[in-house]
């Protein structure tokens, strides 16, 4: 069948027509081979340019479509759409880009508009030869791995599991919680962070949809779009998790002791330990590091106190695998660790604390009971609170770790609850863009506390009259009324900034997920997307892809859960119908094109042996065919033919005889120049 | 009683970008006023502008009192603040161009007599290429803190009788090599 | 192994004890200190205050002179190390101060392609030198004058030797003085200000601010219970001292003698205290201060 082509040139406002002379274009368009009709028209994309495309299709038996017009990136969607709602493969439909690749580039409009020519008619002459494909349907697994069990984690994992589809949830800790568990109060609701986290800890425990991995990690990923299979390592915990009751006799008896990572280091566990007290699950693992049996052979209390026998020493590390539809990562932070910063006399002053320590200093169930106290067992008399500790500082981290703010204002509160200091809050600027947060700040003016306007220089021990002996002094210049203080304190709390978690690499390769300079997750777009990625089944949520508060974390749990679940409800997933094809005859067997396929999506095998594509993991990039010495791989779209073609038709533009037949240039009636 | 008003258009709107296009003004546009720099410089106390207050009055267009302070004549060089300054602007240089600019621009206020010391200090070294103390600190002192010299004698008789006082300068030999090359270097200032 | 030096215009003047010191101890250790022949002032921190360009060249001009032998260039002023280095980061960047620089230069008939190597004379003694050999020398002490154990040494960095570079050092705890004070067995008495400003030249242009600046660090080093304070530049050292002098508060037996790095590792090393330049010092009776508090501790340590 001859070839009916339509050409439709769009304006796109003044973008395109404020430089090209889209008539002109049009008016050539009109003359080529093949081209039946030929329109420019102010918005193609809009309703009613669509209904021009459709119409045509219809009317003139079109059955191909050059739409000159922005970047494919943008539009090749809908313009796809278009032709099947008219019933045309949208694979017949190329975009001619005069926009971003013409006249958002090129100064002179005429050397613009011979640019628009040409290459709408390289576009003509290609697509004449575009074939008819069709996208494969694969069947998506219907099942979520959730990696990371914090309160995005948690939230993501039950969201999934109550709209009905299993979850495997994977935590590298022993309990899920992550830096929620180990919070006080939340602001600016003053909610204890643990009460209204457990909850959402034992419905995940107890949800017959969700299989939670506690103590593992991902390893490994295969497969492709909705059919991904995950590699997930068992670490070795030395207790059976089944048999144990969670008694917690064992963590009573040990006899090591060590510091409490969870008490940031200022108070000791054993070395069989539950994270917490409302860890879930509850069961304890053995740190080998810490163990008196691992260490020299004796002990073996836990062994020989257990009621159940679930002490085994020759446990060993478990890997099993799964298979996912989808994936949502929720890997958290780390907190700025403040001894870079050692003007701040952190390490080095044993009553300077970082942000962690004094959460856990003053909730009831942590490393003092509660009691604010120094590290001389004193109450306080005075307080500093240093914000934008790390942050905000091209030295450390330029960005702004956006909680901070608000949980020195927390602390604040805290400490006023807490003790009868006085305390002062050193800022640069007061960030409390929230709901209730600007509320927040009026209260904590109300109650008291001191706000300086002026980062912190430093922490000295430097005294300059006899109110400072002994004590620590922070020197500041209160900006807004332009002297230079100086506050002695007895501590000092660090509001440290938020970064990603130092593996945060090793995560971004193991997914092939990208990261931005901070190493956070990059979204699939800033705005519209921001729990997406570049991957349509991998999803982002929490504080690995950027700093956050928790309604922020919780938001983007749901809505990357909701990104999971309408991917795995669909049942099938399309895969793009563009790939690369292997002509047998001609191949040498090289492999070149094996070592340079980035999807790994070339193998050789069977019996004889053939090199072929996997049109499953297939992404259609070409890179196979442009390497090939044998030029045995041809790439959909991109076959010597169509590219020739194209070729041919960048040169045509400038002779074209004037055509007889049926082809119409249709005036738009769109306002001129 | 006297008006505090910043009329805008008696201001220099363009200081700031000024200051910016210097080689040493490349940060400047990122302060924050965070006051960092002020918090840490040692004689911060004792000016009117300490160093934050400085570029805030750049950033206001404040050409007058900014090249008219003394702060940056009071500066010590201890580059305290441009290693801590979290937006990582040169303040240092910036104070020695500050310094350079009020000089050429012939606002240097009389209690900023620092600058005669230095410029003192830069006549010996073109002089003789190196530095005689004695001839620094008498041509300075002379002028400037005349009654201090005259304190300041028990020192130098001090200095005098255990021979650290140079009374002969050391002059660079090759006289001729060493003129042409200061002698360029200061046609190329700008 | 053979070294170029930069003496810097102070150390002829009000600091000889330090280029005394300089030359005995490295006249024991046997390394050879070339004098840079016919260098210039580097213009300190006031040249720059002038004229930038000019401040630039002169730097640059030592580094020039310099770079045909191709050796290190060791410098014991602060300072002058770091407008030495200032200008040789400006030159090996480039840009168009760099080409000023150079044409500057080449009016006087010289180049300079950026090939020098500059080195202040504290972390030159650490990682040249090396703490071993320099101990070496300390450890057969015999006379009470080379013990300096019982001691408690406060080290006084300043500024330039730390900002805004920190060559193979700590820039907020640098420890290099610190190494060096435990090698010669005396002990190091770190204080809150070790890294504080002496006011430089402001106690030549405001002179109560700078005595109050200098106040401060010996009041932090008192504090530290220090018997002496060894400086790394040439400027604290006068600073400090010049706080004392005729100063009733710090004046007679509230002295703290005031030592450059050398003079403090040639005491250890047995050379004698003049000619080590003690006596250049404006507090009067530095070596006797010294063998006092060197007679009241040291016994002990050599058993007598």
């Amino acid at each position: 069948m001859a070839p009916r082509i339509g050409v439709y040139v769009c304006h796109c406002g003044s973008n395109i027509a404020g430089k090209v002379d889209v008539k002109a274009v049009a008016e050539m368009s009109k003359n080529l081979p093949n081209v039946v009709v030929s329109r420019e028209y102010q918005f193609m994309c809009s309703d009613p340019g669509q209904e021009l495309i459709r119409q045509d299709i219809r009317e003139k038996n079109l059955n191909a479509v050059v739409v000159a017009a922005c970047s494919p990136l943008m539009h090749e969607k809908t313009f796809r759409g278009t032709c099947a709602s008219a019933g045309l493969n949208h694979y017949r439909m190329q975009m001619a880009n005069i926009r971003e690749h013409c006249s958002w580039v090129t100064e002179d409009p005429v050397a613009a508009t011979e640019k628009a020519k040409a290459i709408v008619a390289g576009t003509v002459g290609k697509v004449r030869y575009l074939r008819p494909l069709a996208e494969r349907e694969v069947p998506v697994i219907q099942s979520v791995l959730v990696v990371g069990g914090g309160i995005a984690g948690i939230q993501a994992a039950l969201q999934c599991a109550d709209a009905g589809y299993k979850v495997y949830l994977v935590e590298r800790n022993q309990s899920i919680g992550g830096h929620m568990a180990m919070l006080d109060k939340t602001f600016p609701t003053l909610d204890c962070s643990a009460c209204i986290l457990t909850p959402k800890m034992v419905a995940v425990g107890q949800h017959p949809n969700i299989k939670l991995f506690a103590y593992s990690e991902v390893e490994g990923i295969s497969g492709y779009a909705g059919n991904m299979k995950a590699k997930i390592r068992h670490k070795a915990a030395y207790v059976n998790f089944e048999k144990c009751n969670g008694c917690g006799i064992c963590q009573e008896k040990c006899p090591a002791k060590v510091p409490n990572e969870f008490e940031q280091g200022r108070g000791q566990r054993r070395a069989i330990y539950t994270l917490f007290a409302q860890a879930v699950p509850n069961k304890p693992v053995i740190d080998r590091a810490a163990c008196t049996y691992f260490k020299n052979g004796k002990c073996r209390a836990c062994e020989k106190l257990c009621k159940r026998s679930a002490i085994d020493f020759e446990q060993q590390d478990g890997v099993e695998e799964v298979d996912v539809g989808a994936i949502i990562l929720a890997t958290g932070h780390q907190v700025f660790d403040a001894s870079r910063m050692p003007q701040y006399g952190y390490g080095k002053y044993p009553d300077v604390y970082s942000s962690l320590e004094f959460e856990r200093m003053v909730n009831a169930s942590g490393f003092s009971q509660g009691k604010v106290r120094t590290s001389e067992g004193k109450e306080p008399e005075s307080i500093a609170i240093i914000h934008c500790t790390g942050s905000r500082d091209q030295r450390y981290n330029v960005y702004c770790s956006e909680v901070c703010c608000m949980y020195s204002l927390k602390f604040a509160h805290l400490l006023h609850e807490h003790t009868h200091a006085r305390i002062y809050n050193f800022y640069i600027d007061m960030r409390c863009a929230g709901k209730g947060y600007e509320e927040f700040y009026d209260r904590l003016l109300n109650e008291g506390v001191r706000f300086v306007r002026g980062k912190v220089a430093g922490v000295t021990k430097d005294a300059r009259d006899a109110s400072e002996q002994g004590k620590l002094i922070i020197q500041a210049e209160d900006t807004l009324t332009g002297v230079i203080r100086r506050i002695p304190v007895d501590m000092v709390i660090l509001a440290n900034g938020l970064e990603s978690q130092k593996d945060s690499g090793e995560i971004g390769r193991l997914f092939g997920i990208s990261r931005n300079k901070a190493g956070f997750f990059i979204e699939q777009h800033p705005k519209l997307n921001p729990f997406g990625t570049s991957n349509n089944c991998i999803f982002i949520a929490g504080t690995c892809a950027g700093p956050k508060d928790i309604p922020y974390t919780v938001s983007q749990a749901s809505a990357a859960a909701s990104g999971a679940i309408t991917l795995l409800n669909r049942k099938n997933a399309l895969l793009e119908a563009v790939g690369a094809h292997i002509d047998a005859d001609m191949c040498s067997k090289c492999l070149t094109c094996v070592s340079i396929c980035p999807y790994q999506a070339i193998s050789m095998d069977g019996e004889p042996q053939t090199v072929a594509v996997d049109e499953t993991l297939c992404h259609g990039c070409g890179t196979c065919a442009a390497g090939c010495p044998a030029g045995a791989i041809e790439a959909d779209n991109f076959n010597d033919e169509q590219i020739l073609h194209e070729i041919e038709g960048l040169f045509s533009w400038e002779n074209l005889p004037e055509k007889e037949s049926e082809a119409e240039l249709v005036e738009s009636g769109a306002p001129k120049k | 009683m006297k008006q505090r008003v910043l009329f805008e258009g008696q201001q220099d709107t363009g200081f700031l970008d000024e200051i910016a296009a210097l080689p040493e003004g490349e940060r400047v546009l990122s302060c924050l006023q965070c006051g960092t720099c002020s918090a840490t410089c040692p004689v911060a106390p004792l000016l009117e502008e300490p160093p934050r207050r400085i570029f805030a009055m750049i950033r206001a267009g404040m050409r007058k009192e900014v090249l008219g302070s003394l702060t940056p004549w009071m500066c010590s060089s201890c580059y305290e603040c441009t290693v801590r300054c979290p937006a990582q602007i040169k303040i240092t240089e910036i104070m020695y161009a500050l310094k350079r600019k009020a000089v050429r621009e012939g606002m240097v206020t009389h209690e900023a007599d620092a600058h005669k010391f230095y410029r003192v200090f830069t006549d010996v070294v073109c002089k003789y290429g190196r530095m005689n103390e004695m001839i620094l600190l008498l041509r300075y002192m002379m002028f400037n803190h005349p009654v201090d010299l005259a304190l300041q004698m028990p020192v130098g008789i001090r200095m005098f009788s255990i021979g650290t006082l140079q009374i002969q300068p050391h002059k660079v030999k090759n006289q001729d090599s060493y003129n042409k090359i200061v002698q360029k270097a200061l046609s190329l200032e700008e | 192994m053979k070294y170029l030096y930069f003496p810097g215009c102070s150390l002829e003047g009000t600091s000889r004890g330090y280029e005394e010191s300089v030359s005995a101890v490295f006249s024991k250790l046997g390394i050879t200190l070339e004098e840079l022949p016919d260098w210039n002032c580097c213009g300190s921190t006031s040249v720059i205050a002038v004229n930038k360009v000019l401040a630039m060249v002169l730097a640059a001009r030592n580094l020039a002179l310099a770079e045909p032998s191709g050796l290190q260039l060791v410098t014991p002023c602060p300072s002058c190390w770091l407008e030495l280095t200032k200008a040789n980061n400006v030159v090996k960047e480039g840009g168009k101060l760099a080409e000023q620089i150079k044409e500057a230069l080449a009016a006087g008939g010289l180049t300079y392609n950026g090939t020098t190597t500059v080195r202040h004379l504290v972390e030159f003694l650490v990682n040249e030198v090396g703490v071993d050999r320099i101990k070496q020398y300390v450890s057969n002490q015999k006379y009470v004058g080379n013990v300096l154990s019982g001691l408690r040494i406060a080290p006084y960095y300043g500024c330039q030797i730390v900002r805004p570079y920190a060559e193979r050092e700590d820039a907020y705890n640098p420890q290099n003085m610190e190494k060096l004070i435990e090698a010669l067995g005396a002990e190091a008495a770190p204080f809150e200000l070790k890294t504080a400003c002496c006011s430089g030249a402001l106690m030549a242009t405001r002179k109560n601010v700078g005595l109050d600046m200098s106040r401060q660090i010996l009041r932090s080093t008192k504090e530290a219970k220090a018997d002496i304070v060894v400086s790394a530049c040439p400027l604290c050292q006068l600073n400090l001292e010049l706080a004392q002098f005729r100063n009733s508060d710090f004046a007679g037996k509230n002295e703290l003698p005031i030592l450059s790095i050398t003079q403090m590792i040639g005491l250890a090393m047995g050379i004698a205290p003049r000619e080590l330049g003690l006596s250049r010092s404006i507090i009067p009776g530095v070596a006797k201060t010294i063998t006092n508090m060197q007679k009241q501790r040291a016994p002990a340590a050599i058993g007598g």
